[in-house]
């Protein structure tokens, strides 16, 4: 008699300190995703620009801009940068351009939101005059700065472009 | 008898409460055994899942952008006529033409409108410099500040051209210049900007390339865009080459299909060239220099 209430004893003990464990577990996985929602946006920006170059239509052919030339295009070293893709057109036709870049920090991705503002600015200056009809993109371009992560997105398709960043 | 028969009775009671509560405590504890085991597993899964997801998405963008290339490498290859016909094997041309040539161009200078711009954007040569912008022409390009400066700064052509000594020039106006309607003032335009290019560059090569066609579309963004207009243009250019003593390079020619015009799968626009032939042009350049 005394074992079986020694055996109960010991079983109710251990589910419950299960249960507590497991309800812990749970309760710090929510935790954490919504921690990371709040402070740590995590993102692969190689994917969001091949995203926005696949999933917008576009008017133009967009090709990926060899690193080589970011430095030249938008001013920005290798080391301003952790990782970055960028698509252009075929240099005249159109404006429409994709960059997304993600920065060490959020002061390095304020410096990269003023790189992709001058380079909107000077798209601005040779298409005014050139293809006016370019305006329009250049003047509501998508530029985006998410925690780290700088993006943005010259098409005639600004809701999706929002869409895809999130 | 019946004091006994509680007894036992309120016995058997006790032990099936027990027995009852024993096989509650057990399957509770199975359950958040359970419950933990799949929670861990759920996790690890998901996680794979993303990983694998990606992999796949990469490796069909892959397969997707090398099926697109070989299309219009192949679709290019038929239409263009001028091309060399070195192989009958038609996948080793597909794969020669995506190729950039092995010339770093280290020792060139590209300087030009829109067009060149994109030759810049659409080929991976770091060691050569580009000295272009969109809208640029013979004149502005004597007179505005449109092209960044090795310093970063914006200058003139000019101010570029000074900045180092270059063994080959390449240049490349007209299609902007295409309205204008005096040829003459074309032609003396473009005589000064290519002898102050001379002057800068005493030692350098000069090539002044032939403006190269444009395919229909063309028209929609100016009726000026036409290739008999371009074919009148060219024979200025050939002159300013004439008059300059620089070599005029006919790039114009490697890229007119038999009707005399651009494909017009090598533009979106009509004009400004995509990146396979973009590769081409750069090719030509390597290849007849």
């Amino acid at each position: 008699m005394k074992i079986r209430k020694t055996l109960c004893l010991v079983m109710a003990v251990a589910t419950v300190c299960c249960m507590a464990l497991a309800s812990c577990g749970d309760e710090n996985t929510a935790e954490s995703k919504a921690e990371k929602t709040a402070t740590n946006v995590s993102m692969d920006v190689v994917e969001t620009a091949d995203k926005l170059k696949d999933d917008i239509e576009y008017k133009d052919t967009l090709n990926e801009l060899p690193e080589s030339k970011i430095e030249k295009l938008f001013g920005l070293a290798t080391t301003d940068y952790v990782k970055g893709k960028v698509y252009v057109g075929s240099g005249g036709a159109t404006a429409e351009e994709i960059a997304c870049f993600e920065a060490k920090d959020s002061d390095g991705a304020a410096n990269i939101k003023a790189a992709l503002e001058n380079r909107i600015e000077s798209q601005k200056k040779a298409f005014e005059n050139y293809q006016p009809q370019e305006m329009d993109k250049l003047n509501d371009p998508v530029l985006v700065v998410k925690d780290k992560y700088v993006l943005m997105c010259v098409s005639d398709d600004n809701a999706k472009a929002q869409e895809i960043i999130g | 008898m019946k004091p006994m028969n509680k007894t036992a009775l309120r016995l058997k009671k006790a032990k099936y409460q027990q027995l009852v509560i024993s096989l509650s405590c057990m399957l509770l504890l199975v359950f958040s055994f359970g419950w933990m085991v799949r929670a861990t597993v759920h996790t690890d899964k998901a996680i794979v899942k993303d990983d694998t997801s990606k992999v796949t998405q990469v490796e069909a963008k892959k397969d997707k952008v090398k099926k697109d290339s070989s299309n219009k490498i192949a679709e290019s290859a038929k239409d263009n006529k001028g091309k060399d016909k070195k192989s009958d094997d038609e996948s080793t041309d597909e794969d020669s033409s995506l190729v950039e040539t092995d010339d770093d161009f280290g020792d060139a200078a590209f300087v030009g409108d829109s067009r060149t711009v994109g030759l810049e954007m659409n080929t991976d040569k770091p060691k050569a410099s580009f000295y272009a912008s969109i809208g640029l022409n013979v004149s502005t390009a004597l007179t505005d500040n449109a092209v960044t400066l090795d310093n970063g700064n914006e200058g003139t052509v000019m101010q570029a051209m000074k900045q180092k000594k270059y063994k080959r020039i390449f240049v490349m106006f007209g299609i902007n210049e295409l309205g204008w309607p005096y040829p003459d003032v074309f032609v003396k335009e473009y005589e000064e900007l290519v002898n102050q290019i001379k002057e800068a560059q005493p030692d350098a090569k000069i090539y002044v390339q032939s403006i190269l066609p444009v395919s229909y579309l063309a028209a929609n963004t100016n009726s000026v865009f036409t290739n008999e207009n371009i074919d009148k243009f060219n024979e200025y250019v050939q002159k300013v080459a004439k008059d300059t003593k620089t070599e005029y390079l006919d790039v114009a020619s490697a890229f007119k299909d038999e009707n005399g015009a651009l494909p017009v799968e090598a533009s979106t626009d009509g004009i400004h060239f995509i990146r396979e032939y973009c590769i081409e042009w750069m090719n030509y350049l390597a290849e007849n220099t």
